[in-house]
């Protein structure tokens, strides 16, 4: 994978299945989010292959992509005063065949908005919404899309702390339900709880795959990132991260 | 459930509040001018009401339908494509390449050609190879970006600007008014052949483009966004930049570059209607067309028997109003 001269991602194959809670970590320019991309079937531009269900992302169609994939983007810049309801609504577009949402499509929405818990913003209009109430209603509209396979670019930066637990905790029970879902993130204490695969990126490649008891180590965590750390374990072994000492 | 059916109402009477002041607008225009007209008569062909009814007002009001209809839907399309609430239907240059061809017409005294007027034909053919350069020189490998699009668009208007302010030196007085006004914009009476055909092309564009009502509301928001759920974003890309610029050349080539109407009736039925396009776009159709036949009259009768061109006043009741809209938008932000 190449933007002009530079190279962002090499030498990277691997297989993820439905079911896995996967968090891709690294350090600022590593490729994460062109990874994410590339998964999620936005980016066409790249030699090798990413094939879903066997067929490679970019001989899908659209629709019928949008219908097994959902992507969360990193930021939204809104324009017209959609209303959250509306936005929300968007995420059913793969499924919608005639003009408008049916009494299912609808029923999907409601679900979406509970899940992420916005129903309450339901009229608001989303310019209006503070960065974390944003972030669960476009959450909620990939929810409204019932994709099987779910990535997320940097899901929970504007969160406050309830909220962060809860869309890990929605994420997480989904991921048991069968859903496979991939998040790019920077915190990797979230990471380690939420997440049953670690993948590792640096300069473009990837370094370390695996669960995070194997990940995280100081010595890989002072190699890639050039921190110190200390690695405790909670009751139930997940690894927890302490910087700087 | 009931915030749903709430939402809903709020849909058809929007639809149906449009389509009355669309009803109302095509009763009353034809029956306002100059003159006092017995519509009985003018039914009964009694002459001189049956020709000013029939072959004077009638067919204007239906051509300032047709092109604020046209105009409006073009509006809200080149707003959405770009992302950009400031847009309208001549962002792109299309309106410039039009009226650099009406005026090359107008300064070499081309006649017309199978029976149409060479400042349509010409005016018409500049409006295209606007499209083309700036649809050229805005996509690359078959993509386009909305970004290099606005740029080339602002260019190639300044460019045809220059152009026809170049040309207007050689030309003589009688000349240099037909410019003027053909500048300003204007409603003149077509035949209804004319009108039927022209009919034809616009509602095959506004319908194309009402198909794909729900893309466009993906599209307003972002191309990835659109991407990640399910929109063919190039292929929808293109056919809405060929509806509207089609659109917006059909109708400069015949009445001129008619301002704001694709500016303000746009923001003025979302304000109502809020951004869903699959109430925006039929709803911006049917107020559009009532509003620019409105203006018409209002252009034909307010200084009667003079004519201004409607340019004039869709410009003087849409600047103050846009402005109005735009001082709203700053209050709330």
């Amino acid at each position: 994978m190449r933007y002009g001269d530079a190279t962002v991602l090499r030498d990277i194959s691997l297989t993820l299945q439905l079911g896995e809670a996967v968090a891709i970590v690294g350090p600022n320019g590593a490729g994460k989010s062109t990874l994410l991309h590339i998964l999620a079937g936005l980016q066409a531009d790249f030699t090798g292959s990413c094939a879903m269900l066997g067929r490679d992302v970019r001989r899908w169609k659209r629709q019928d992509l949008a219908r097994q994939v959902g992507m969360i983007p990193q930021s939204l810049v809104m324009e017209f005063p959609f209303t959250v309801e509306q936005v929300v609504a968007m995420g059913r577009n793969p499924h919608v065949s005639g003009m408008f949402e049916t009494e299912a499509d609808w029923q999907a929405i409601d679900d979406a908005m509970r899940l992420a818990d916005c129903t309450a913003l339901r009229h608001r209009d989303f310019r209006s919404l503070s960065g974390g109430e944003r972030q669960r209603v476009i959450l909620a509209s990939a929810l409204a899309q019932q994709p099987g396979i779910l990535l997320l670019d940097e899901p929970t930066t504007w969160l406050d702390l309830r909220h962060q637990v809860e869309i890990h905790r929605v994420l997480a029970t989904l991921s048991q339900q069968g859903m496979l879902v991939v998040m790019v993130t920077h915190d990797l204490n979230l990471a380690s709880a939420f997440a049953n695969r670690i993948l590792m990126l640096a300069d473009g490649a990837l370094v370390a795959d695996g669960n995070p008891c194997n990940i995280f180590t100081p010595e890989r965590i002072q190699s890639v990132f050039g921190v110190q750390s200390q690695i405790l374990h909670d009751a139930s072994g997940v690894p927890w991260m302490i910087y700087g000492r | 459930m009931a915030a749903r059916s709430a939402t809903q109402r709020r849909f058809f009477v929007a639809l149906g509040l449009s389509i009355a002041l669309f009803v109302l607008a095509m009763l009353l225009c034809p029956l306002i001018g100059s003159v006092t007209l017995n519509l009985r008569d003018a039914i009964n062909g009694v002459s001189p009401d049956t020709e000013i009814f029939f072959q004077a007002r009638l067919p204007r009001v239906l051509l300032a339908a047709i092109a604020g209809g046209a105009l409006a839907v073009a509006g809200v399309l080149f707003q959405a494509l770009l992302r950009n609430p400031l847009a309208d239907p001549y962002t792109l240059g299309i309106s410039s390449g039009a009226s650099l061809g009406a005026v090359l017409a107008i300064v070499l005294g081309v006649q017309g050609l199978w029976n149409l007027p060479g400042v349509w034909l010409f005016a018409f053919s500049g409006a295209i190879l606007t499209l083309l350069l700036v649809l050229g020189v805005g996509s690359s490998g078959g993509r386009l970006s909305p970004y290099t699009l606005l740029l080339t668009g602002v260019s190639i208007n300044a460019i045809c600007i220059a152009a026809v302010l170049f040309l207007q030196n050689f030309s003589d007085f009688a000349q240099s008014f037909a410019i003027v006004r053909w500048l300003m914009g204007g409603v003149e009476s077509l035949s209804y052949g004319e009108l039927g055909s022209l009919f034809v092309v616009v509602m095959a564009l506004v319908l194309v483009s009402f198909t794909q009502a729900r893309q466009w509301n993906l599209l307003a928001v972002g191309e990835l966004w659109g991407a990640s759920r399910g929109v063919a974003v190039q292929r929808v890309l293109w056919t809405g930049y060929l509806c509207g610029s089609l659109l917006t050349g059909a109708v400069t080539a015949l009445a001129g570059p008619i301002g704001f109407v694709g500016l303000i009736v746009p923001h003025a039925v979302r304000l109502l209607t809020g951004p869903d396009h699959r109430l925006l776009l039929p709803c911006s159709f049917f107020v559009g067309a009532a509003f620019l036949a409105i203006c018409d009259t209002v252009a034909r009768t307010v200084l009667s028997p003079a004519d201004i061109p409607v340019g004039v006043i869709t410009a003087l009741a849409g600047g103050p109003f846009f402005v109005l809209l735009l001082k709203r938008r700053q209050q709330r932000l």
